[in-house]
């Protein structure tokens, strides 16, 4: 699962949770947000966005959603 | 008239704490190329560029008038057009063009439009023996001389020994076709001469194009061109790298018609306030997760040199012993390079060439278009079509993790055009140093377009 610890609060880890959305944890702390940021619940309040759209980006799901209706270069080329 | 832009001392000039670019390739493992040694900074002042180049459609008429009527640019691959009558449709702002093969195998472009009633003559890449309109008929030879008009009779005012398709300048360099649709444009030579003399060593016509992948973007061209332009928004945009990427040790440089950003990867940034361990730094360039077990690196190896040699395994089976030629520098860091005005190809041998352009005639959407090369060993392998991704599709589905940088870079690209749209600010600010390829973009612009 994506996970890192932010750069500039090292304190601060942000992981993809079970559901698709992002949880950030500071000690006992803890706050979901969207894929892109947005606030869902928990005492943790603000995110940093951008970091939330990198852990939540995961090239293998969209992978799976290409091959099932789009088109990719790996599907484009065989 | 632009203003001239001045040389800035690289010994005196003012620039980050810590190392300098110039210090990194000192560690290095392996001889450095001279071309990584050359340093071009420009003071190119500290003016306000307006909003309105964002977002009005006047600009936009104007770039396409005085611009993109009148510049080169790159519009394929000449690997894409292999054959006699192979040709590529290229689109910019409105126009379109086709750049073709000719049985004798030279190239040649021209407007994509029959001279009767002027119905575009190809939709399609593809491959003709002759370019014949779909309307009535109408058809030229693929080196754009006259061929054919059915029932002729009825066109006996038309001269056939002067009715050929218009031609345009065309160039190739390093495996890319240039056209210009200025039939009175200036020398192609003059255009790429500060490029060419840089890309001595790297030779992009020896690599074959491994991918192509393109995406409108809801944004005007420039706002996605400058996302690319610069290493100050890591710290913003892309925070997870900032161990593993010394974003503010950039080193920018400036010549005429090309400019270069060269950012040091394997170093952390100077903007983090703590040690980063080269465990930790290696962990951030791999993307690891935060728990998980992360590589040795070899007893007297630096995290640079264990990145370069990294690279330099991944790349032996198709390059050959030429790794061994490869300093660490080549393998690790972003060498981006910008020819004037859309054109982005990466030095060294990372492969990634991206082009930015209008999304037809619309100031308020651009192409973003990224291009892979890779070398190859033996025959050259096909050249990889466009794949477009659709709106809701990520850059990462195509690109894997290059494509999710990309993808932070996307998520910011509309939201730079809305807040534009309602900004009280005349101008954006740029910065002196690390933003001066935007501001050399902009001196470009000017002269090219006017204020």
């Amino acid at each position: 699962m994506a996970s890192l610890t932010h750069p500039f609060d090292p304190d601060t880890l942000y992981e993809l949770d079970g559901d698709g959305n992002i949880k950030i944890s500071n000690g006992s702390k803890t706050g979901i947000f969207t894929r892109k940021g947005q606030y869902i619940s928990g005492d943790i309040k603000q995110a940093d966005p951008q970091l939330c759209v990198w852990v939540g980006n995961n090239p293998g799901d969209a992978m799976q959603q290409m091959s099932e209706g789009g088109t990719s270069i790996t599907a484009k080329r065989t | 008239m632009a203003e001239a832009y001045k040389d800035l001392d690289p010994a005196t000039m003012p620039r980050s704490p810590g190392l300098t670019y110039q210090d990194l390739l000192d560690t290095d493992s392996h001889d450095v190329p001279d071309v990584l040694r050359l340093q071009s900074p420009k003071d190119m002042g500290v003016r306000e560029y307006p909003v309105t180049r964002y977002t009005t459609r006047e600009w936009h008429d104007r770039e396409v008038e005085h611009l993109w009527k009148k510049v080169w640019q790159m519009a394929c691959r000449e690997e894409e057009i292999p054959l006699p009558g192979d040709h590529m449709r290229y689109d910019i702002a409105g126009m379109s063009f086709l750049v073709v093969r000719t049985d004798a195998g030279d190239i040649k472009a021209f407007p994509n439009a029959c001279l009767h009633r002027g119905r575009m003559l190809k939709e399609f890449d593809g491959n003709a023996t002759e370019l014949r309109c779909a309307f009535h008929g109408f058809a030229w030879h693929l080196d754009g001389s006259f061929c054919d008009i059915p029932a002729d009779w009825d066109f006996a005012h038309v001269d056939k020994s002067t009715f050929n398709l218009p031609e345009l300048p065309v160039a190739t360099w390093e495996g890319f076709v240039f056209i210009n649709p200025d039939q009175n444009c200036a020398p192609f030579d003059d255009f790429i001469k500060d490029l060419d003399e840089q890309f001595q060593r790297w030779k992009p016509a020896t690599l074959y194009k491994a991918a192509h992948v393109a995406k409108v973007m809801p944004c005007n061209w420039k706002i996605a061109q400058e996302a690319f332009c610069e290493a100050y928004h890591v710290n913003g945009t892309h925070p997870q790298i900032l161990r593993s990427l010394g974003d503010v040790n950039s080193q920018v440089d400036i010549w005429e018609n090309c400019a270069r950003v060269i950012t040091p990867g394997g170093t952390s940034s100077p903007l983090l306030d703590y040690e980063v361990s080269d465990q930790e730094a290696l962990r951030a360039n791999l993307d690891l997760p935060h728990d998980a077990d992360v590589p040795e690196i070899p007893e007297g190896m630096n995290l640079r040199q264990y990145l370069a040699e990294r690279s330099r395994e991944n790349l032996r089976p198709v390059a050959g012993t030429r790794v061994d030629e490869y300093c660490d520098a080549e393998l690790v860091d972003s060498i981006d390079y910008t020819l004037f005005p859309n054109f982005h190809p990466w030095g060294a041998f990372n492969g990634i060439n991206y082009r930015f352009r209008p999304n037809g005639n619309d100031h308020r959407s651009a192409i973003m278009e990224c291009i892979m090369l890779a070398p190859y060993e033996g025959e050259r392998p096909p050249p990889a079509p466009v794949v477009w991704l659709e709106e809701d599709q990520s850059w990462s589905s195509a690109l894997g993790f290059l494509g999710k940088v990309f993808d932070q870079d996307a998520f910011n690209m509309p939201r730079v055009q809305e807040g534009l749209e309602s900004t009280y600010q005349t101008g954006v600010v740029l910065s002196g140093y690390q933003e001066s390829k935007v501001r050399w973009l902009h001196h470009k612009l000017t002269e090219w377009v006017g204020e």
